[in-house]
């Protein structure tokens, strides 16, 4: 069990990723605090990682307030004593909205830079002391292929964004033995990329999605002693997407750009 | 039987926010029947679903599945933490049913023993003895000794005397979220934590009686939300029904382990009508951006009345404080002389406790309803202040 008796809180861990991510950790021994905004969801995961046997947790709380982050914190550690591995998983918006002007000014800006690197900023600041006092640790924050591409407008910006913070977590964090790495989904078969099964043959080399226990897997690898020695990395896990130079069918809907790939236009 | 203090006149019919008596005299309701006229009156799509299942069944008793009860259920299954649901007719048999979840769990899990439960002071749970037992207050207990010893009340909101209240006879700990009767206290964010906190240790149920505040009052489809703690029990009924006889108990698959084939029942619990008005009322409810929508209503009427508080010179008026449209005033004459006053200006609303008038409007009352209660409680204050 890689995990066995460490501490691992995950946000957003209600569905989708998050949710397998901890469901994963649990596996591995781990006892599990989870958040997310929707209780009902966070009930069901709660009960899903009980059945499991895990000793879990959930509170309910929006991460881009700084309060609720750090009210989050003080929760875990009331609840386990410590903390070992945080994974900022929490985030969305995922949507191609370009940069622009907007009314009210600066509201989608601030609403998308909050729900992803505010809520990765606000629990990673609170967790730093716990995770130091509580003898080193692993920060895993969840960025996204779309932070490489100037195809995801305010969305690739806030993911970019997070990739810059775990590296400065990692440079922070090494001299109280805590590592910070970052993993970036490509296309995975979630709930938020529901409305997007027409992706399904284009999202990778694989000709398929990835799944989020593909991504819990790396998550549990990163968060583990097994990567003793990896630190301020963001590994792509996408099947391939990113190496290859042909759009993939939602960019060339969303440019309308067709004509210059005739070939890849399905039938 | 002359149980009730009730008004000398009869209401006889109602129109949106407001209701007329027998004479023909106009009321802005604020009381709701007690936060249960959700959507006011003669909500066309609340008469609508009852009028159509009413020419169709009444009534089977619950010895046959019932379509219109899996759907409500599995409606709130959604929309909640609950994994299962007990269908009332009412907020204390919903209660009730929560108290049985709580000593049939601890049956079920092999400690038969953990038989009572901690409860608040200044509780109301409804008029049944078990709800009785579990409050401190004497007006509800009088002349009913003796009651059960089941119950161990300590302050609301005083965390350290909770976890003092524990022991190995202690099986659950039970609560309303925001305090009704008791004078509109809502539950404090570090208490919810705590409580959560001391029930995951010591592996002992969390019920929140949300009779009155469930149902989108705060804001919230559940009050709890606000604190994003998840209980393992919750009671609601009240705007559940929106004015039908309608309550529920709702509760995770691990908390209602005792609930077994036998363990309970009503005859009417679950009835067609019922559910036919309780999945209209959530079609209304859950309808995207109507919380929202009360969140902001609450916003504009807190700050209509803290105006109110603050201009005011008779010295009537103390604070404002509640959670939501549940609201209360605090006074400084006793609350009963004020609502009776309140109402010869037309406006009816509800007694919490001695000195706190307790404003509960439909969810659905507009910025013209709260400046004209506004109004009526400004002329209330003057009638009983003296001059300003």
């Amino acid at each position: 069990m890689k995990l066995k008796d460490q501490v691992v809180l995950v946000t957003g861990g209600n569905s989708g990723i998050g949710r397998s991510i901890a469901l994963a950790s649990a596996a591995e021994g781990a006892r599990v605090f989870i958040t997310g905004r929707d209780l009902a969801k966070g009930a069901r995961v709660l009960a899903e990682l009980r059945s499991v046997g895990g000793d879990a947790a959930f509170l309910g709380a929006d991460l881009g307030d700084e309060q609720q982050a750090a009210d989050l914190v003080a929760a875990v550690v009331k609840r386990f004593g410590c903390l070992h591995v945080v994974v900022n998983n929490a985030g969305s918006g995922a949507l191609r909205t370009p940069v622009r002007a907007e009314d009210p000014p600066g509201e989608r800006l601030r609403k998308v830079m909050s729900a992803n690197l505010g809520a990765a900023y606000n629990v990673a600041a609170h967790s730093l002391p716990v995770l130091k006092s509580s003898g080193g640790g692993s920060i895993v924050n969840i960025s996204s292929t779309s932070a490489l591409h100037g195809t995801w407008g305010t969305y690739g910006i806030a993911k970019a964004a997070v990739e810059a913070l775990t590296r400065a977590l990692a440079v922070q964090g090494a001299p109280d033995g805590i590592r910070a790495n970052g993993i970036a989904p490509g296309w995975i078969a979630s709930e938020a990329a529901s409305g997007h099964a027409d992706v399904d043959q284009a999202a990778s080399l694989f000709g398929r999605m990835g799944t989020p226990e593909e991504i819990a897997r790396v998550v549990i690898f990163l968060a583990s002693t097994d990567a003793s020695f990896i630190t301020g990395q963001t590994i792509i896990v996408d099947g391939g997407l990113t190496i290859t130079d042909y759009p993939s069918k939602p960019w060339l809907d969303a440019v309308g750009a067709w004509r210059l790939f005739p070939h890849r236009r399905p039938k | 039987m002359p149980v009730y203090d009730r008004a000398p006149f009869a209401l006889k019919r109602g129109e949106g926010v407001y209701v007329y008596d027998t004479d023909e005299r106009k009321y802005l309701d604020f009381a709701a029947g007690i936060a249960v006229s959700s959507f006011g009156h003669g909500h066309p799509h609340l008469i609508g679903a009852l009028e159509r299942q009413s020419k169709e069944l009444w009534h089977t008793s619950n010895m046959y599945r019932s379509s219109g009860a899996e759907r409500l259920a599995s409606r709130l299954v959604s929309a909640t933490f609950a994994q299962t649901v007990f269908f009332t007719n009412s907020g204390a048999e919903a209660w009730e049913c929560a108290f049985k979840v709580v000593r049939s769990f601890n049956d079920a899990t092999g400690r038969a023993k953990r038989y009572r439960v901690i409860s608040c002071a200044n509780a109301f749970h409804g008029r049944t003895m078990a709800a009785i037992a579990a409050t401190d207050q004497e007006k509800l207990r009088a002349r009913f000794a003796p009651l059960p010893d089941w119950f161990r009340v300590v302050p609301f909101n005083d965390l350290p005397a909770m976890e003092r209240a524990i022991d190995d006879s202690v099986g659950g700990i039970m609560f309303e979220t925001v305090q009704g009767e008791g004078g509109v206290m809502p539950a404090t964010g570090e208490f919810m934590h705590g409580v959560r906190d001391l029930c995951d240790r010591h592996d002992l149920l969390l019920v929140l009686d949300e009779i009155q505040c469930g149902i989108g009052r705060t804001g919230r489809f559940l009050a709890h939300e606000h604190f994003g703690v998840l209980p393992d029990v919750v009671a609601v009924a009240k705007a559940l029904g929106a004015g039908f006889p309608l309550g529920a108990c709702l509760a995770t698959e691990r908390a209602a382990v005792g609930m077994t084939l036998g363990a309970h029942g009503s005859t009417t619990g679950g009835n067609p009508l019922a559910m036919a008005v309780g999945n209209a009322v959530l079609d209304l409810v859950l309808e995207p951006d109507f919380l929202t929508a009360v969140q902001e209503r609450a916003e504009l009427l807190r700050h209509k009345l803290q105006e109110l508080v603050d201009s005011d010179h008779t010295g009537v008026f103390v604070e404002v404080r509640g959670l939501g449209l549940m609201l209360g005033l605090v006074c400084r004459v006793p609350s009963r002389q004020f609502v009776q006053a309140a109402r010869n200006q037309g406006l009816l609303t509800a007694v919490a406790g001695q000195n706190v008038v307790r404003l509960l409007p439909p969810l659905t009352i507009e910025k013209a309803h709260m400046e004209e209660a506004c109004e009526k409680l400004r002329m209330t204050a003057k009638m009983l202040g003296g001059t300003p």
